[in-house]
């Protein structure tokens, strides 16, 4: 199976507890990997998204805690869980009400799925 | 300030037959793990007790605590007994 369906698999499992979509960008926000539910918010594809976090998470691992690994964003709607994968980030985008846990499981799922492409990715750099 | 619910976890997972304690927050994030248990299993351990309330209740709203199912997922050589009362889960792997 390709890596757009295993990801697109792992992604709809997650839509029945409050996922709304999953993107894997590079740190600038271009999306390399997309799924998003029927009522996923119109603007989840912004790209200021994910280039919000690479400078969040650059200054994270600022604090003397060693890398910063992720960061999950409550707001009144919708909750965000944004994964490192240097040189990708992980969005994942859910319900204020949803079980973060599983977001951040799915998260760390995304990054064994993405290894051959960051992989690769790391190569060339 | 977690002092008495890591003493109460310890005294659950020191019981006999008790392999594991988890304890999972209302967001499925998890507040203490002993003896096999993963943290990674509470967002499972939530997403569970979550599904099966739905099953059995109308609404999401407080019940009263008898309106709560225990859930026991038997496999071949153990099981685990998952319970949630309105805010956190607790499982227990025996």
């Amino acid at each position: 199976m390709g890596l757009e369906e295993t990801f697109e698999q792992s992604c709809r499992q997650v839509f029945p507890d409050g996922l709304k979509a999953g993107l894997v960008t590079d740190k600038d926000g271009v999306i390399i990997l997309k799924s998003a539910s029927m009522d996923a918010p119109m603007n989840v594809t912004d790209s200021t998204i994910p280039s919000t976090f690479a400078i969040a998470n650059n200054q994270a691992s600022k604090l003397g805690l060693k890398q910063n690994r992720f960061i999950v964003s409550m707001f009144d709607l919708y909750q965000v869980v944004q994964l490192d994968n240097h040189p990708l980030i992980i969005t994942l985008v859910g319900d204020a009400t949803a079980n973060t846990g599983l977001l951040i499981n799915l998260g760390h799922q995304i990054v064994d799925i993405t290894k051959p492409l960051v992989d690769a990715l790391q190569e060339r750099q | 300030m977690d002092q008495e619910l890591n003493s109460t976890l310890d005294q659950i997972a020191s019981k006999e037959d008790v392999k594991g304690v988890l304890l999972a927050d209302e967001m499925g994030l998890c507040l203490g793990a002993r003896g096999i248990a993963k943290s990674d299993a509470a967002a499972n351990a939530a997403a569970i007790a979550r599904t099966a309330r739905e099953l059995a209740l109308p609404s999401l709203e407080d019940q009263d605590k008898s309106q709560y199912p225990t859930i026991t997922l038997a496999f071949e050589h153990s099981k685990v007994v998952i319970r949630n009362e309105g805010s956190f889960t607790l499982a227990i792997f025996m």
